[in-house]
C-alpha cells in the first residue's frame, strides 16, 4: 500500500471521514493532506493541528505496518506535544475514553485524567520533557485513573515514552484499562480475609495435614483457634505436630494413632473422640474428623472440636434420668408417661400398685405397653362422662391447645369417698408425649375444710370482738383489720390496702418501735404496748395492746396486733388522778392541819399545816408514835387519842398550847376514827379566841369609855312617862343621883336659855317626823359656866306609829368646841400672817397641783386667784427647769432628802421670767406627806447684780486671753526678725564675697525694718488705747499727699500712681493722728496687695466731708479678700496674704481707732477683682466747740 | 550619706534666705526646695507625687504663717496617700517657745523634731542624725 493510501485509510478510520481523493490528490501527500484538512475543517470547526500539519505527522506513517500495529494494540495510545496538547488519539483510546479523536486532539491531555492529577499535570509535563525517559505508571499501589467523557473514572496503567528521534517533544502514552484486574485482585483479598474470619469463628480447629512417609503428621494449615483449645499456637503446630500428641491422654493415645493410621491407609474419613490434658491440667474431650482431599490423597483436611461440654452434659443427663426415675418411684402420686395416642410408655411404682389394687374407671389396670385411653373406655361404665372429659382434656393437651389440664373427681374406694386430682402435662420436647398424674387429695380437702371452718369462726370472733386486731406484713403494710379496728380508726376495707403502719402510728408510739420490732422478729410477743393510733380524721385513739409475730413456714412474715381502745379509760384515769391530786393539794395546803395515825398511834402522814403547828418537819415525824412527839405528850393528848382509837369514838375539843415564852395558841381538834386508825383535823383558832376575848373586854370598856368620853344615855318611856338617866347624865348635868328625879323638865332647865326653845322644838319635831335627832346646844350651869352638848335621840314606835320610847345619848363636847374655837382664831391669825408676809407662800399636793397660794404669790406671778384651781407647778416654772424641779418635788413627797433651799427662774402668767429663791418643806398631815409648802422670794435684783458680775468676769477673762495672744504674737513678731538678724550675722561671718555680704546686709536691714514696723504698730495701738482724743481740723488733701509721698519713698512699695477725689462741704474735725494712721494703713494695703503680674494696678481714694460726717473710700483692683475673711482681717494679728509682711495689727488698730472716734469701717471685696474699704467718721466739730 | 531632698516652708523670706544658706553650707542635702506658704508647699508635694519624683526626706516647717499655719499644713499633709508620706520626717522650725505648740506638733506622727530659730549648723547636724539611719 502506498503512503497516500495509508493516509486515506487513516483519515477514514480515525476521523470517520470519507474523503474522495482524486488521482491528482493521490500524487502527493501534500495534496491529500490539504484536501483532508479542508474536509476536516468543514466537519470540525476546530481542527487538530497535528493532523493538518503534514510535516509533523509524517512520522506516523513512515512504517507501513504501523497502522496495523496501532490498531491491534490492546492499549490506547495518546501522543502529546511538549505543551501537553494531544496530537494523536488512537482507536483504542476512543473506545477506552469515549471521546472521538476529533473531539480531543488539540486539547490538553489532562482532560483524560482524574481531577486529582489533572490539576497539576502541566507541571508534570514540563518535568517530563526536561528529563524524558520511558517509564511505567499506575503500578505498585500508585493507582492512576483515567477519566471517560461521561466523567466516570477507571484504573489505568500507563507506559510513557518519547518518540525517537525526538520530534518536537512528542510524547506517547500507552494506556491500559486495568479495571477488571483490579476487581479480581480485590475479590481474592476479600475471600482470603473471609476464610480467616470464618475459621477463626469456628468452634473447632480447622486444619490441613499430610501424612509423611515416615508415618508422621505434618500440618499445613491450622486455624488460630488452636491457641485457645489446645494452648498451642498454630505456628508451633505447623513446625512440629508432636506438640499436640504429647497432650493426648495416655489412655487414649494408642487408639488415636491407630485410628489415624487406619483412616490414612484406607483413604476413609476419620472421626475419633479422645481426651487431652490441657495446660491447666484439665481433661478436655476432643473430637477429630478429617477426610482426604479429592485432588491429593496425601493431604487431609479436617476439624478438631472441643466436645468436653457436650460430653459432660451427656453424663449429667444420664444421672438426671436415673434420679428422675428414683424420684418418680418414691412419690405416692401415680405418674405415667403416655404417647400422644395414649400408649403407656412408662409408669412409676405407685401407678403400678394403684392400678393393681383399684383398677377402675379412670384408673384402669394399665401398665407399660397398654393404651391408657382404650383402657379408660373399657372401664368407663357409669362414669362415661368423666372419662370422656378426661379424654377430651388429654386431646387438648396433646394437640397443644393447652399445656396442662387439672381437675378433681371423687371415687368410692372400699366405701370411702376419695378425692383425686388428675393432672395432664405435655412433655415439651415436641414428641407429643404426655405425663399424667393422679393424686389422692382426700386428706388435704378435709384439712382445708376444717381449716376454713376454723378460720371462719376465728374471723367471726375477731369481727365481733371489741378488741382492735390487725395483721401487718413485715414491710409494715396493714393486711387485715377487724371491724372494731376499722371503726375506731375510721377506715373501710377498700382503704386498708393502701394503709401502712407508719400512717396510723403517732409520733409517741413510733418511739420504741425499732426495739419492739427487734423483739418481734426474734419471735417474742410484745405486751402492754401503750400508745396512740391516728385515725383517718387525724384524731388519736389511746390504745393498749399486745403484738404477736406471725410465722409462715418458719419465716417471719409480719405481726398481729391486739389492741384495746383505752381513750375513755385514760381520760377517766387522768381525771381521777387530777381530782386526787387536787384533793391532795387541798389537803396539803389547807390551813387546817391534818394528821393520819394508824391503830398504834403512829403518824402515817401529816400535811404542811400540821407540820407547821407542831413539828419541825414532816419527814422526821412520819413513822413515829405520836406520843413520842414531846409537844403533844406534854399536853396530855395521847390518852385522848388512845381513847378514841380504842373505842372508835369521835372527839372534838379546844386546847390552848402555851409556849415557854408565855405566848399561847389555841387549837381545835377533831378526831375521827376510821378503818386505818385516826384522822385528826386541827384548826388554829388563836385569832378567833382572841376576838372572843376582845369582845368581852370591849363590853367592859364601853362603860369605862362612856365615862371617859363624857357620854351619858337616857330613856323615856312614853307609856309611863318615866325617865332613866345614866350616871354620866347626872355628872354632865352636875346633879346628884337622888337629889332630883330624872325628868325632861330638869334637863330643859339647864339648857342655855338661848337654845332652850330650839332644843325642845327639834326634839318634838323629831318625834313627830320619826327622824333621828342630832343636835348641839349649850347648857348654862347655875354657876354661869357654859357647857356644850352633843345630843342624839332616837324614838321607837309601836305598830300604830305611836311613840313608845325615846333613847338618847348626850356627850359633853365643851372642851372640843372650845378647842375648835381656839383653832379658828389661830387660823385667822395665821392667815393674816401668811397674807401679809413679804414672801409668796404656796402649798401644793403630792402631784404638784396648787392647793393654796397667798396674795403675794398672785402678785409675784401675776395670776388671778381663780387661776389657782387649775395651777400646776409647770405653770410657774420656766420650761428648761420644769423637769428638774418636778423630779425634786416627786422625790420630796416620796420622803427623800432633797434640797430645800434653792434658786430657780419662775415664769409669770404674762410669760416674763423672774429669778426666785425658795424654801420648801413637806406638809405632813396625820403622818402622811400630802404635799409641800414653799416660801418664794423674788431675787431678780440680786440676780441682775450677779449676772453683771459674771459678764464682767467673762470680759476680764477674754481680755486676759487677748493679752496672752498679744504677748505671744508680739514676742513672735519681734523675735522672728531678731533671730533672722542673728542668723544673718552668722552668715556674714562665713560669707566670702562682697556680693554675698551686701546681700546679707540688705537682709539685716529688712529685718530691722520689720522690727521697727512692729514696734511702731504696737505704739500706735498703745497710743490709741491710752491717749486722749485730740480734736483738730483735718485737711485730707494735705494728709493724703503726705501718706502717698511716704509710700512713694518707701522702697518696699511698688507705687503705681493713685486717683484722689476730695469734696468737702464743711470743716472736718477729728483726731488727726488717729485718722492719719487709718488712712496710712488702708492706702499702704491698697499698694501692697497687688495682683501678681498685674498690668494696671490702680488705687482710687475718695473723701467726702460734710458737717455731720466724713466718708472715705479706698479702692484697689488687687488680689481681693474672700468673703469668709471679711471679719477676720480685723482681728488682732490676723494676716491674710503671703504678701503680708507686717504684724497683722494694721486693720485691727484701724478698727480700734474708729471705735474710739465713733466711726465705722467695712469693706466689699471679690477675690481676684479687688477690695474697697469704706470708712465713716463723725465730724466732731461740735465737740470741739 | 546625704539627705536627698529638704523642703523648707516659711513665710518669712529672710528666714528662708538664711536657712537655705545654712543648709547649703552644711551640705547635707542634694536638693533644697523653699516654699513661702503651706499652700504652695502642698502644691509642690502634689506635683512631686504626680511626676513620681522623690519626696523630700525632711520638711522644715514654720508654725506662724498667714492664711495657713504650720498645723493647717500638717492637717492637709497627713491626708496624702500614706505610702508617699510615711517616710517623710517633719521638723517644726519656729521662733515659738509655747509648750502647747510643742505638744500639738508631736501629735503628728511625721513630726520628729521641734527646732527653735535660728537654725544653726549644730541643729542641722543633730536633725540629720535623727533622720538618717546610722
Amino acid at each position: 500500500m502506498s503512503k497516500e493510501q495509508l493516509v486515506e485509510i487513516f483519515f477514514k478510520e480515525n476521523f470517520g471521514l470519507c474523503i474522495d481523493f482524486t488521482m491528482d490528490d493521490r500524487q502527493s501527500i501534500e495534496n491529500i493532506l490539504n484536501k483532508a484538512t479542508r474536509k476536516i475543517k468543514e466537519c470540525y470547526p476546530i481542527a487538530p493541528a497535528a493532523v493538518i500539519e503534514p510535516e509533523r505527522s509524517t512520522f506516523f506513517f513512515d512504517n507501513a505496518n504501523i497502522k496495523h500495529f496501532l490498531a491491534c494494540l490492546p492499549d490506547a495510545i495518546v501522543a502529546t506535544d511538549a505543551a501537553g496538547i494531544m496530537r494523536f488519539f488512537s482507536l483504542q483510546a476512543e473506545v477506552m475514553f469515549g471521546y472521538k479523536a476529533g473531539e480531543v486532539v488539540g486539547k490538553p491531555i489532562s482532560i483524560l485524567m482524574d481531577n486529582r492529577v489533572a490539576q497539576y499535570h502541566t507541571h508534570l509535563v514540563q518535568r517530563y520533557f526536561d528529563q524524558p525517559s520511558t517509564r511505567f505508571m499506575g503500578q505498585y499501589n500508585k493507582l492512576m485513573h483515567g477519566k471517560r467523557k461521561d466523567g466516570s473514572e477507571f484504573p489505568v496503567e500507563i507506559g510513557l515514552f518519547r518518540l525517537e528521534p525526538a520530534v518536537d517533544g512528542y510524547a506517547v502514552a500507552m494506556i491500559r484499562d486495568i479495571s477488571q484486574r483490579t476487581l479480581l485482585e480485590k475479590e481474592v483479598v476479600n475471600r482470603e480475609l473471609k476464610l480467616r474470619q470464618l475459621t477463626d469463628a469456628m468452634p473447632g480447629i480447622l486444619y490441613q495435614y499430610r501424612y509423611t512417609e515416615n508415618g508422621e503428621v505434618q500440618f499445613l494449615f491450622v486455624s488460630s483457634v488452636a491457641e485457645s483449645i489446645l494452648g498451642v499456637s498454630p505456628e508451633s503446630l505447623i513446625r512440629d505436630s508432636r506438640t499436640i500428641f504429647s497432650k493426648v491422654h495416655p489412655d487414649d493415645r494408642n487408639q488415636l494413632f491407630s485410628a489415624i493410621a487406619h483412616a490414612n491407609a484406607h483413604q476413609t474419613t476419620l472421626i475419633h473422640t479422645f481426651r487431652i490434658i490441657n495446660n491447666a491440667g484439665e481433661i478436655r474431650w476432643l473430637q477429630v474428623s478429617s477426610r482426604p482431599e479429592e485432588t491429593d490423597g496425601e493431604t487431609r483436611t479436617g476439624s478438631l472440636l472441643d466436645i468436653t461440654e457436650s460430653k459432660e452434659a451427656e453424663n449429667k443427663l444420664k444421672n438426671i434420668e436415673a434420679f428422675n426415675k428414683a424420684m418418680l418411684d418414691t412419690t405416692p402420686n401415680q405418674v405415667a408417661l403416655v404417647s400422644g395416642s395414649g400408649e403407656v410408655l412408662q409408669v412409676n411404682k405407685s401407678w403400678l400398685q394403684f392400678s393393681e389394687n383399684h383398677g377402675i374407671t379412670l384408673f384402669p389396670r394399665v401398665g407399660v405397653g397398654k393404651n391408657f385411653l382404650e383402657a379408660c373406655m373399657e372401664y368407663a361404665g357409669e362414669d362415661l362422662s368423666t372419662v370422656e372429659d378426661v379424654l377430651r382434656r388429654m386431646e387438648r393437651v396433646s394437640k397443644g391447645t393447652t399445656t396442662s389440664e387439672e381437675f378433681q373427681y371423687q371415687l368410692l374406694l372400699q366405701d370411702k369417698k376419695v378425692s383425686f386430682v388428675f393432672r395432664i402435662l405435655r412433655v415439651l420436647d415436641g414428641s407429643g408425649r404426655l405425663v399424667i398424674s393422679h393424686s389422692d387429695i382426700t386428706n388435704i380437702i378435709k384439712l382445708e375444710e376444717e381449716s376454713r371452718q376454723k378460720d371462719d369462726k376465728y374471723r367471726q370472733l375477731l369481727a365481733t370482738t371489741d378488741e382492735m386486731i390487725n395483721t401487718v406484713s413485715k414491710e409494715g403494710k396493714i393486711l387485715w383489720a377487724n371491724t372494731a379496728w376499722k371503726q375506731n380508726l375510721q377506715y373501710d376495707d377498700t382503704e386498708l390496702g393502701n394503709l401502712s403502719l407508719s400512717s396510723i402510728l403517732s409520733q409517741e408510739t413510733t418511739t420504741g418501735y425499732e426495739e419492739r420490732l427487734k423483739l418481734l422478729m426474734a419471735g417474742k410477743v410484745v405486751k402492754n404496748i401503750e400508745g396512740k393510733m391516728k385515725t383517718k380524721g387525724g384524731t388519736f385513739v389511746d390504745v393498749l395492746g399486745t403484738v404477736v409475730p406471725l410465722y409462715e413456714k418458719g419465716e417471719y412474715v409480719g405481726t398481729q396486733g391486739f389492741f384495746r381502745d383505752v381513750t375513755q379509760y385514760n381520760k377517766e384515769k387522768n381525771e381521777r388522778i387530777k381530782a386526787n391530786a387536787r384533793l391532795q393539794n387541798v389537803l396539803e395546803h389547807m390551813s387546817i392541819g391534818a394528821i393520819a395515825l394508824n391503830h398504834d398511834l403512829i403518824i402515817v402522814s401529816c400535811n404542811a399545816s400540821a407540820t407547821g403547828f407542831f413539828f419541825s418537819d414532816t419527814e422526821s415525824v412520819v413513822g413515829k408514835p405520836i406520843g413520842d412527839i414531846p409537844y403533844l405528850e406534854l399536853n396530855g393528848l395521847n390518852s385522848k387519842f388512845r381513847n378514841c382509837v380504842e373505842n372508835s369514838t369521835f372527839d372534838s375539843f379546844e386546847k390552848n398550847f402555851r409556849n415557854s415564852d408565855g405566848t399561847g395558841r389555841w387549837f381545835e381538834f377533831k378526831i375521827n376514827p376510821d378503818q386505818d386508825g385516826l384522822f385528826i383535823l386541827v384548826a388554829d383558832i388563836t385569832k378567833r379566841k382572841k376576838i372572843e376575848e376582845n369582845l368581852q373586854k370591849s363590853r367592859k370598856l364601853l362603860a369605862d369609855a362612856q365615862k371617859i368620853a363624857k357620854i351619858g344615855s337616857w330613856e323615856l318611856d312614853f307609856a309611863t312617862g318615866e325617865y332613866q338617866w345614866s350616871d354620866e347624865i347626872f355628872s354632865i348635868l352636875e346633879l346628884k343621883r337622888g337629889s332630883v328625879e330624872p325628868h325632861y323638865k330638869e334637863f330643859l332647865k339647864l339648857v342655855h336659855p338661848e337654845d332652850r326653845q330650839g332644843v325642845h322644838l327639834a326634839y318634838t319635831k323629831s318625834v313627830q317626823d320619826k327622824t333621828v335627832l342630832d343636835i348641839r346646844h349649850r347648857l348654862l350651869m347655875p354657876d354661869g359656866k357654859i357647857k356644850h352638848l352633843h345630843e342624839q335621840v332616837e324614838t321607837i314606835y309601836d305598830s300604830n306609829q305611836n311613840p313608845i320610847r325615846s333613847i338618847g345619848s348626850c356627850q359633853d363636847v365643851t372642851s372640843e368646841v372650845e378647842a375648835e374655837l381656839r383653832l379658828r382664831k389661830n387660823e385667822i391669825e395665821y392667815k393674816r400672817v401668811v397674807e401679809n408676809i413679804s414672801d409668796a407662800i404656796l402649798i401644793d399636793d403630792r402631784e404638784g397641783n396648787v392647793v393654796f397660794a397667798n396674795e403675794r404669790f398672785l402678785e409675784l406671778f401675776r395670776f388671778e386667784r381663780e387661776d389657782l384651781s387649775t395651777l400646776r407647778m409647770e405653770d410657774y416654772i420656766v420650761p428648761e427647769s420644769r423637769r428638774e424641779l418636778r423630779e425634786r418635788h416627786d422625790a420630796r413627797v416620796a420622803g427623800a432628802d432633797v434640797e430645800t433651799f434653792f434658786e430657780y427662774e419662775g415664769l409669770r402668767k404674762d410669760g416674763t421670767r423672774v429669778w426666785l429663791e425658795v424654801l420648801v418643806c413637806r406638809v405632813v398631815e396625820n403622818g402622811e406627806i400630802t404635799g409641800t409648802q414653799s416660801a418664794i422670794r423674788d431675787i431678780s435684783d440680786r440676780k441682775k447684780a450677779e449676772n453683771l458680775l459674771e459678764a464682767q468676769n467673762r470680759e476680764l477673762k477674754k481680755i486676759n486671753s487677748e493679752l496672752d495672744q498679744f504677748v505671744y504674737s508680739i514676742s513672735h513678731d519681734l523675735r522672728a526678725p531678731l533671730l533672722s538678724v542673728l542668723g544673718l550675722v552668722d552668715l556674714c561671718r562665713f560669707s566670702q564675697t562682697e556680693t554675698e555680704l551686701n546681700e546679707n546686709y540688705d537682709m539685716i536691714l529688712k529685718s530691722v525694718d520689720r522690727i521697727d514696723g512692729t514696734i511702731k504698730e504696737i505704739l500706735a495701738y498703745s497710743r490709741n488705747t491710752h491717749q486722749d482724743i485730740v480734736l483738730q481740723q483735718i485737711d485730707f488733701d494735705q494728709e493724703l499727699n503726705g501718706i502717698l509721698k511716704s509710700i512713694r519713698d518707701d522702697r518696699r512699695f511698688a507705687y503705681t500712681g493713685c486717683e484722689i477725689d476730695i469734696s468737702s462741704s464743711a470743716p472736718f474735725y477729728s483726731d488727726k493722728a488717729r485718722v492719719g494712721k487709718v488712712l496710712k494703713n488702708l492706702i499702704s494695703n491698697a499698694f501692697i496687695y497687688q495682683k501678681e503680674n498685674s498690668q494696671a494696678h490702680s488705687v482710687k481714694i475718695s473723701v467726702e466731708t460734710n458737717s455731720n460726717e466724713c466718708l472715705i473710700v479706698v479702692a484697689d483692683n488687687g488680689e481681693g479678700i474672700s468673703e469668709d475673711k471679711h471679719e477676720k482681717i480685723f482681728e488682732m494679728f490676723y494676716r491674710n496674704s503671703e504678701k503680708s509682711e507686717g504684724s497683722g495689727l494694721g486693720l485691727y488698730i484701724c478698727r480700734e481707732i474708729l471705735n474710739k472716734l465713733g466711726g465705722e469701717i467695712r469693706l466689699s471685696s471679690v477675690p481676684g477683682e479687688g477690695s474697697t474699704f469704706f470708712v465713716r467718721l463723725p465730724n466732731l466739730y461740735a465737740k470741739n466747740k | 550619706m546625704k539627705i536627698n531632698r529638704i523642703l523648707l516652708i516659711d513665710d518669712d523670706e529672710i528666714s528662708n534666705f538664711i536657712n537655705e544658706r545654712k543648709l547649703k553650707a552644711a551640705s547635707i542635702a542634694e536638693k533644697i526646695d523653699v516654699c513661702i506658704s503651706g499652700i504652695r508647699a502642698l502644691q509642690l508635694l502634689k506635683d512631686i507625687i504626680e511626676k513620681g519624683e522623690i519626696m523630700p526626706d525632711i520638711i522644715l516647717l514654720d508654725i506662724n504663717m498667714p492664711i495657713m499655719d504650720g498645723f493647717g499644713f500638717l492637717n492637709e499633709f497627713v491626708q496624702f496617700p500614706s505610702n508617699h508620706i510615711n517616710a517623710v520626717k517633719v521638723a517644726m522650725l519656729t521662733s515659738s517657745l509655747e509648750k502647747e505648740e510643742i505638744r500639738r506638733s508631736y501629735e503628728y506622727k511625721n513630726v520628729v523634731d521641734f527646732i527653735n530659730k535660728p537654725l544653726t549648723s549644730d541643729k542641722i547636724v543633730a536633725l540629720s542624725r535623727k533622720v538618717l539611719p546610722e
